[in-house]
């Protein structure tokens, strides 16, 4: 909604399509999702997860796919209600800077 | 596998023992020469893989590792040169032809390119690289400076070979039409691109949600056919095109036509009633919705905007503003985005109004007092979001600006009071999270500095100060309070905590073009070189990889056929280029690395060759200088006449360019100055000349008159008292250095080097004039630069009725006294280049002669006292600076007993911790810059002839 003259960064969705279409692995994937704090409870990322999905629809995606911190409860609960579910869970994929373990991820 | 462990050494090793047994082997030659690249001995490197390349090898493994040893050597250039070789031996390598594009597409080769993607196409018929070809044809076109060359010549080209491909019908891909589109655009075929988009070729498009609607949109507006434009739908872009298209049509009177049935998108309005009536519509249509939709409400007070703006009065059938607005709020009021999507609108009230409209907000927040008498509080993070939104608006419609300070005062404390009742509702966040109730502390510290700014009261913004740090403690990954407590801390004067949390920031990528200048304007000016150094660094590291990668991003893109971002990159990659800060980091960067190093470590001759500096060249785009910072980064609820405004970011601009300016033309003065003395010693003016020294002598007097021109447009710039809003652009560093006097000690040291220059050239006799002249010079000088000196005297922190009071702007000038000096020295070490050789001279006549009758000029007693003087005035400024230590480290913080007994306990504690950083921050300047000049007085022991 960039309408006031200052254009707000509001959010932004990056995904990619990948794997391989003969072994039925093609599909969406998100690599990042975040919406700004001040937009934040309005349902943003739930639509923009519509357009990610609709997006990999038309490719011909079979399912889309994310990693999530499992810290990240917000996520974890929104990717949740949006009908997704946890398939495995990568040991110590996010690296952590600050000489705390890394941290895993769904 | 050593290589890629990065055991260099080893990697080294073990290609020399492969090549023992197999002395012709390519590839173990190219890895040696790898291993020699990253140890630093680039030019042992370079001659070995010349050795290898001149065989035009076409293994794949010596290819790539020289694609590889190239790309690090920064010749990109060369793996062409490769792979020209390499595909004329082998002609019919598909892989080869396609390595070759790719390095053309480097280094931006875009006729090459589109032979190579032709070449490629004939080996092997893949569509890829038809359209490589093609693409390369655009580039072309973007590239060509003549318009008309691009417009008649490369893009009816490219038209054409994608037409053949449709006729063949061999179109295959999405980027294929994009591809078609992007030139069917530029060349302005606006309805054939439509016909593009709308036929069957425009199926393909699906990897951007709506991007057919969207293509169409675009060239519905070029064609100004308003009445399609009108009938696409698409969300809130939608409202805007939406009104643009109706008020269109109103001011062409345009009537659907009667035979034809509407536009090739359906109905189309074209009244101002139907404009209201739609808008109705969707807002009774929104009510069903099971989620609130904010658009068709925003839109409704959009229209209302829009009929003001042009005068009409028909806004009574949409409803007064007010009344919309206080629903809207009723709506949505507990949305942090509440505040942001009425902020647009609040023009439409009167300010008579104001007040009435925010106590009729206040009014239905659901609020409740404890106890009679005390602040009515939200009893959840709902009501909070609501209330925190009124004071938002209260703010930007100057209410607390309006206040008395006593009203102020309360303000802040009513607001740090509901702050802390908030981290109530917090309690759960992550570390990573903001609390909810962050923006009442950050709208407190605003209100205290217009106190501190405003009124002059100096306790506030110790107050600022302790409160953010306050709410960062509760809130460690609030930016806002991070940023805002940096340019506080500039302001005192203190960059020491600054670094560390601009380090928190974690500022990435282009973030360092855009907020870097937080840093940088700051931390040379206020003494902390080593900090100064590594800011510098930050976004140099930055841009240049941004030269890398855009080539990297631009291959991805021909590889995945991604047409339409290779122009976006290489917009990008130009606009980073020409970046105002980049200009700015490069040069500060090497004017730092001089002052910390030439004639210290090493030479200043030295130090200039090794940054491959000269006088004459100038490599700052001037005319295309793009200002890329964020100057709106930090939040703020001001209302518009107290903003930030375009002319302020405009004259910022122009500030920082007429700065940069003198910055460089010093940079350069000083790069010249090694580029007069006499490499060769002693031999006579003729010589001098014919060597063409004298042009030399002539590049640094243009210099010098562009400089005097620089500093006098920066002075008149200066005389307009520009005042930018303190959470705007920073002001820079001119104003400080022509008050305290170091411009005009720095400008007439450029004279001084024109004088000796002219005494080298026409020698000791004769030249009684210049000598004298040369004798004022270092005289005035030394007055000058005590006069520079005694703008450093003071306290740096004022003990005053139990408040600090702080001086920063004596640690800047102590900085540029410091620079000031170290020119000083340059110079003189120049001066006795040129007088020692002539005093060795007369001393051989004299000794030759045997009589004492050759007397000494007096332009050697002029430099002997000079150099006496100026090695008193630095020793004490060093005596100063030591006082000033001392002072710093005897004041005794805690001791410092805190009047304003209103604080809370833990309020104290935050107060004597930042107070204890600014002292400390003190320190290190005044350490920093002390250590330096002792460095210079070594240098100065060495002048006496």
């Amino acid at each position: 909604y960039p309408k006031s003259p200052t254009v707000l960064h509001v959010f932004a969705v990056m995904g990619k399509a990948e794997g391989s279409v003969a072994r039925e692995e093609w599909h969406g994937h998100v690599t990042a999702l975040s919406v700004a704090p001040e937009f934040r409870r309005l349902g943003l990322a739930a639509k923009l997860m519509e357009l990610l999905e609709e997006i990999s629809e038309k490719k011909g995606g079979f399912f889309v796919d994310l990693f999530v911190r499992v810290s990240n409860q917000v996520a974890v609960n929104m990717y949740k209600q949006l009908g997704y579910s946890v398939y495995r869970t990568v040991l110590e994929y996010y690296s952590a800077s600050n000489g705390e373990p890394d941290e895993d991820a769904y | 596998d050593y290589l890629d462990n990065g055991n260099n050494k080893m990697a080294i090793q073990q290609a020399d023992k492969l090549l023992k047994k197999h002395k012709d082997l390519h590839c173990a030659k190219v890895l040696k020469a790898i291993g020699l690249q990253r140890t630093g001995k680039q030019d042992e490197a370079y001659t070995l893989a010349q050795e290898v390349a001149a065989l035009e090898p076409t293994d794949d493994n010596s290819l790539q590792a020289l694609t590889i040893l190239y790309r690090e050597m920064h010749r990109p250039e060369l793996v062409t040169k490769l792979y020209e070789a390499a595909v004329k031996k082998v002609p019919n390598s598909e892989e080869y032809h396609s390595h070759l594009f790719m390095a053309y597409a480097r280094v931006g080769e875009y006729k090459k390119m589109q032979q190579a993607g032709m070449a490629l196409y004939k080996i092997v018929p893949k569509n890829p690289y038809y359209f490589w070809s093609v693409m390369s044809l655009i580039m072309q076109s973007i590239s060509a400076q003549d318009e008309n060359l691009s417009k008649t010549m490369f893009l009816p080209l490219a038209e054409r070979m994608v037409e053949k491909m449709v006729k063949e019908d061999k179109i295959e891909a999405e980027a294929e039409v994009e591809l078609y589109y992007m030139i069917l655009e530029r060349l302005e075929k606006y309805r054939e691109a439509l016909d593009v988009v709308r036929g069957k070729l425009g199926e393909k498009l699906t990897s951007e949600l709506q991007s057919r609607e969207n293509k169409c949109m675009a060239m519905y507006k070029k064609l100004r056919r308003w009445p399609e434009c009108n009938a696409l739908s698409d969300d809130w872009q939608f409202y805007i095109t939406y009104f643009d298209s109706v008020f269109q049509l109103i001011d062409e009177c345009w009537t659907p036509p009667l035979e034809e049935e509407h536009s090739l998108e359906g109905e189309v309005h074209y009244s101002i009633e139907q404009a209201v009536k739609f808008v109705e519509e969707r807002i009774t249509e929104e009510s069903k919705s099971s989620r609130p939709l904010r658009g068709p409400y925003l839109a409704k007070l959009e229209l209302i905007r829009r009929l003001r703006h042009r005068g009409c009065n028909d806004e009574h059938k949409l409803g007064d503003p007010e009344e919309l607005m206080f629903q809207y709020f009723k709506k949505f009021g507990d949305k942090p985005c509440c505040f942001t999507d009425l902020k647009v609108f609040v023009d439409l009230l009167p300010s008579s109004q104001y007040t009435k409209f925010i106590g009729q907000l206040l009014g239905v927040i659901p609020l409740s007092a404890a106890a009679e008498g005390e602040t009515a509080l939200p009893e959840d993070i709902r009501a909070l979001q609501q209330h925190l939104c009124v004071v938002q608006l209260s703010r930007l419609l100057g209410l607390y600006h309006a206040m008395e300070k006593k009203e102020k005062l309360s303000v802040v404390r009513e607001l740090m009071l509901r702050y802390r009742h908030g981290l109530e509702f917090g309690k759960s966040c992550l570390k990573t999270e903001l609390q909810f109730s962050d923006y009442y502390c950050l709208l407190a510290v605003h209100l205290l500095l217009d106190l501190w700014l405003e009124e002059g009261e100096e306790t506030a913004v110790w107050q600022c100060l302790t409160l953010l740090e306050e709410g960062l403690s509760h809130s460690p990954s609030n930016a806002q309070f991070k940023l805002l407590l940096i340019r506080i801390y500039c302001r005192l004067g203190a960059f020491e905590p600054v670094a560390e949390l601009y380090s928190s920031l974690d500022a990435k990528h282009i973030q360092h073009d855009t907020i870097g200048y937080l840093l940088t304007r700051y931390a040379e000016a206020l003494g902390h070189f080593a900090a100064a150094s590594q800011s510098c660094n930050f976004a140099l590291r930055f841009f240049h990889s941004n030269q890398k990668d855009t080539s990297e991003y631009i291959i991805q893109a021909y590889k995945y056929g991604a047409f339409e971002k290779i122009p976006e990159f290489i917009a990008f990659r130009n606009r980073l280029n020409s970046s105002l800060h980049f200009a700015q980091v490069r040069t500060e960067r090497m004017l730092l690395d001089l002052l910390l190093e030439a004639n210290i470590t090493t030479s200043l001759e030295e130090s200039i060759k090794s940054m491959s500096l000269s006088p004459e060249e100038d490599d700052i785009p001037w005319k295309d200088l793009r200002d890329n910072r964020d100057l709106t980064v930090l939040f703020n609820w001001d209302p518009k006449d107290r903003d930030i405004s375009e002319e302020h970011r405009k004259l910022s601009l122009e500030e920082e360019t007429l700065w940069l300016r003198i910055r460089s033309l010093t940079l350069r003065l000083v790069s010249g100055l090694p580029t007069l003395s006499h490499s060769i010693q002693p031999k006579n003016s003729e010589k001098t000349a014919e060597n063409g020294v004298s042009s030399k002598i002539d590049t640094v007097r243009s210099l010098l008159q562009q400089l005097e021109a620089a500093v006098d447009s920066g002075k008149k710039f200066l005389e307009q008292k520009i005042q930018y809003p303190v959470l705007g652009p920073p002001p820079t560093r001119m104003a400080g250095f022509f008050s305290n006097g170091s411009c005009q000690c720095q400008t007439s040291l450029f004279y001084l080097v024109s004088d000796i220059y002219e005494l080298d050239t026409s020698g000791l006799e004769d030249s009684a004039e210049v000598q004298e002249r040369i004798g004022n010079s270092f005289k005035s000088l030394i007055e000058r630069l005590t006069g520079v000196f005694n703008k450093c005297k003071g306290d740096l922190i004022e003990v005053r009725d139990g408040t600090l009071k702080t001086h920063a702007n004596l640690l800047e000038n102590l900085v540029f006294l410091v620079e000031t000096i170290s020119i000083t020295l340059w110079v003189s070490s120049y001066c006795d280049s040129v007088l020692r050789p002539f005093k060795s001279n007369l001393q051989k006549k004299k000794k030759k002669k045997k009589e004492s009758s050759v007397a000494m000029p007096p332009v050697f007693t002029h430099f002997l006292d000079y150099v006496t003087d100026l090695q008193t005035l630095t020793s004490n400024v060093i005596d100063h600076i030591k006082g000033l230590e001392i002072i710093l480290t005897a004041l005794k913080l805690e001791d410092l007993s805190l009047k304003d007994t209103l604080l809370l306990q833990e309020e104290k504690k935050f107060t004597k911790t930042v107070q204890g950083k600014v002292q400390s921050s003190y320190h290190h300047s005044i350490q920093e810059i002390g250590e330096l000049l002792k460095k210079r007085l070594d240098t100065i022991k060495k002048l006496k002839i």
